[in-house]
């Protein structure tokens, strides 16, 4: 595509969308190795998309919550049902 | 439009509904009476007909007045009690307590006068023909009716033939007197239970046993009130359903959750304690001398509350009464409640005692008075707000500083600057130990995360320790604050995000300018801006995927095995998470599609990442629709046998029928190294004379190829 055309404000940019998802995003590429460190948490983790961005497998939000919850961290949580402000 | 008429226009809207829900004939028939037309018109314009008549004072009046005076007085009942909707049951039963035995007659001549309708569940639209068919479908003890306030307000003023009252004027000179914050403390108690784990209900709205099992063994909940003129059985409860009835914790997506900013807590007292009143007007799961009840019938506790109410509002100024004057009239016409009370009617008025002096007079919806013969009781603050209209007399003055803050992070509150506003903020970020003339909190990471949940900041929270404390905040607990809140900013979890990928950077560069992403999660991928609809003008769409749907085969390999590309509109971000471990992107063709490429070293990193080869394997089924290339797997895989480098040379047989017998035949056979292909062998450099030989045997002449020229 022609990028010139995409970056003129008021053009309408081509894009995919992805409805849904549920990632963790960390401060630093160590605090995401220190997660995928723990098994439970790792096999919850469908990839990563960048070093300090983890992708987790579908439906497993509230597990994913309970494991940083249990190892310490107070995740700041966004968009989850029930919430109205985070 | 202000916030009544918002009201008064949900209720249109319900009366609406409801007539939507009537038969042509029954809506014909409710309409001759309510708007008596002169003309045939056609339904709709009936029903704007009746709705805008609702709302006229002068034509609701001769309506009341063609009421029977039971009918009047049902009206007149949820016209001073300020409800719009009640339960037939319930209704019926207060009528019988004001003398009248008609039973369904009135309930069943207000609906058919238009003056009332019926509540119909949010499931079904089956019309209805007659209002005695939608009774039994509903059943009278839970069928609910509803009148628009506009029209029960016309009814306030009817004679309610209530029994002479056996009062006493009394000179008090000292009450006791409630703070009204006792039942706002213990419905925050609930909010802080609901908050750790929403619960579920049972189809009839009760708690399943192992919650209920939570409340009953709470200790705080089941703790001694501040200014105890009577024990409770099971505080819990009321507590558990006044929460629900003021919207502290609500039913959302199917769960029973703690709603983050109740409007309850951004009340003044006087306001909250009128909500809280109001709530015990549909209380159903509890008794004031049994305790929690777990029928899933609604109970009594409405029919019996409503009468003494109405008692107590008729008081003369300077008059009180007694607990048994108010419950003798009542047992005598109430029709169930001397048989729940087994027919001792002295447990009527412990009933009653009960309701006013363990809810009533917390909540100041009564005065109560201790006299040498016993209590005495008129209506309190909240109770002449609610029942005569009164306008709430202003808050005093507040204390700002109410709250000792400890270096352990427990904390002191003493009651008399609590408002609901600081119990609602204290609640989000602190648990509540104990109840008392002075309460007790205490703060640890778990609360002050959900304070951070529940749309507070740490400066908000620091802020609001500091305005109402009575010393410095202690810096352990400002440390710890800060500890918990900087923990908290580290990770970030997106529950359900929408993702916009972008073919290019500089698209989601230019969407990120424009405010349309909120964060930037890789190069071309970003978190669009929450809280707002997507704006579709800005985008053109090239894909739409749910995420939790299953992965589609979306790349196609080329005849090498190991390059291939991206069908975009079937990919998904979980292969993005794919590529990112096992491929090298190519560069990208303008208008063509995304190309990667598999490398050993691309692969080498993948399996040290965890992604082995069964996984390559059922990756490139999944992905690609085909097995693994033996190209991708030869690099995957390299080989444990190695490579031998020989100088042999090439007989050519010209035939495959006289390949197959050299290599069957023994003497040439043995001498064979292996075959290259259906007319060819190789052989040894220092066999070929014995292979001539051989040859020679059976016919076959040995001809050298001539040797290239160099």
């Amino acid at each position: 595509m022609d990028a010139t055309f995409s970056r003129n404000p008021g053009t309408r940019l081509q894009v995919k969308l992805h409805r849904r998802v549920c990632l963790v995003l960390t401060d630093d590429a160590v605090l995401a190795e220190e997660l995928l460190a723990r098994k439970k948490l790792a096999a919850d983790v469908a990839g990563r998309l960048t070093d300090r961005v983890l992708l987790i497998r579908p439906g497993r939000v509230e597990s994913v919550l309970d494991e940083l919850r249990k190892a310490g961290h107070t995740p700041q949580v966004v968009g989850r049902t029930g919430n109205k402000t985070e | 439009m202000n916030e009544s008429e918002a009201t008064a226009d949900v209720w249109l809207t319900q009366a609406r509904a409801a007539f939507e829900r009537y038969s042509e004939p029954l809506l014909r028939q409710v309409m001759q009476i309510f708007l008596k037309p002169r003309n045939q018109w056609p339904p709709e314009e009936l029903i704007d007909r009746g709705l805008s008549t609702l709302t006229n004072a002068a034509i609701i009046d001769r309506r009341l007045k063609e009421l029977s005076p039971a009918a009047q007085k049902i009206m007149a009942v949820l016209g001073i009690t300020g409800q719009p909707t009640g339960r037939v049951g319930h209704l019926i039963a207060i009528l019988a307590t004001l003398g009248h035995a008609e039973g369904l007659t009135p309930v069943l001549e207000l609906l058919n006068s238009g003056l009332a309708q019926p509540v119909f569940p949010a499931e079904g639209d089956a019309p209805i023909t007659e209002f005695e068919q939608w009774l039994s479908l509903g059943a009278i003890d839970r069928a609910r009716i509803f009148a628009h306030p506009a029209v029960t307000r016309r009814a306030t003023e009817t004679e309610l033939g209530l029994p002479e009252l056996k009062t006493r004027k009394l000179d008090v000179k000292s009450r006791p007197i409630s703070d009204g914050l006792e039942w706002l403390l213990r419905t925050a108690a609930v909010w802080v239970h609901v908050a750790a784990a929403p619960l579920r209900l049972t189809q009839y709205g009760q708690l399943f046993k192992r919650d209920l099992q939570k409340f009953q063994t709470d200790e705080l909940l089941a703790s001694p009130f501040a200014e105890q003129l009577t024990p409770l059985p099971d505080p819990w409860s009321p507590a558990f359903e006044l929460a629900q009835s003021v919207g502290i914790v609500a039913m959302r997506d199917g769960e029973l959750r703690a709603d983050s900013q109740p409007a309850v807590w951004a009340a003044p007292l006087s306001t909250a304690l009128s909500d809280l009143a109001k709530g015990l007007f549909d209380l159903r799961n509890w008794d004031p001398l049994t305790g929690q009840t777990s029928s899933d019938d609604p109970g009594l506790f409405p029919s019996i509350f409503v009468p003494i109410l109405l008692m107590l509002r008729s008081l003369p100024e300077g008059h009180w009464i007694p607990a048994d004057s108010l419950a003798e009239p009542v047992y005598a016409r109430h029709p169930a409640w001397s048989s729940m009370l087994k027919r001792k009617p002295e447990q009527a008025t412990a009933w009653v005692e009960k309701l006013l002096l363990g809810i009533g007079f917390p909540l100041k919806l009564v005065d109560a008075v201790q006299e040498s013969d016993g209590w005495f009781y008129r209506l309190g603050d909240t109770g002449r707000q609610l029942l005569l209209g009164e306008v709430a007399r202003p808050a005093d003055v507040e204390l700002m500083q109410t709250l000792i803050v400890q270096p352990n992070g427990e904390m002191v509150i003493f009651r008399l600057g609590l408002t609901p506003e600081i119990i609602g903020r204290l609640t989000r970020f602190a648990n509540w130990k104990t109840f008392g003339s002075a309460c007790t909190m205490e703060m640890n990471a778990e609360s002050v995360y959900r304070g951070l949940e529940n749309a507070l900041t740490q400066t908000d929270i620091q802020r609001l320790l500091e305005q109402h404390s009575t010393r410095a905040l202690p810096a352990t607990v400002i440390d710890s604050l800060q500890r918990w809140s900087s923990k908290r900013e580290r990770i970030t979890l997106w529950a359900s995000a929408t993702l916009f990928e972008f073919t290019a950077a500089e698209d989601l560069d230019s969407a990120f300018s424009r405010g349309l992403v909120s964060v930037k999660v890789t190069d071309r991928i970003g978190i669009a801006a929450t809280g707002e609809e997507i704006d579709y003008k800005h985008f053109r769409l090239i894909g739409n995927r749910d995420y939790e749907a299953r992965p589609q085969k979306c790349l196609s390999f080329d005849e090498n095995g190991v390059t291939f590309s991206i069908d975009t509109a079937q990919s998904d971000l979980v292969l993005e998470a794919e590529l990112v471990q096992i491929a090298e992107p190519l560069p990208v063709v303008p208008g063509g599609a995304r190309r990667f490429r598999l490398t050993p070293e691309s692969l080498k990193a993948g399996q040290q990442r965890g992604f082995n080869i069964s996984e390559l394997e059922q990756w490139a089924i999944d992905r690609s629709g085909d097995s693994l290339s033996a190209a991708a797997r030869l690099i995957a895989r390299g080989s444990s046998m190695p490579a031998l480098c020989a100088k042999l040379l090439v007989v050519r047989f010209g035939s495959e029928a006289v390949t197959d017998g050299v290599l069957q035949y023994p003497p040439t056979a043995e001498l064979i190294a292996d075959r290259l292909g259906p007319d060819a062998v190789v052989i040894d450099e220092d066999r070929i004379d014995a292979l001539t030989d051989a040859l020679a045997a059976v016919g076959i002449t040995m001809q050298q190829e001539a040797s290239p020229v160099h």
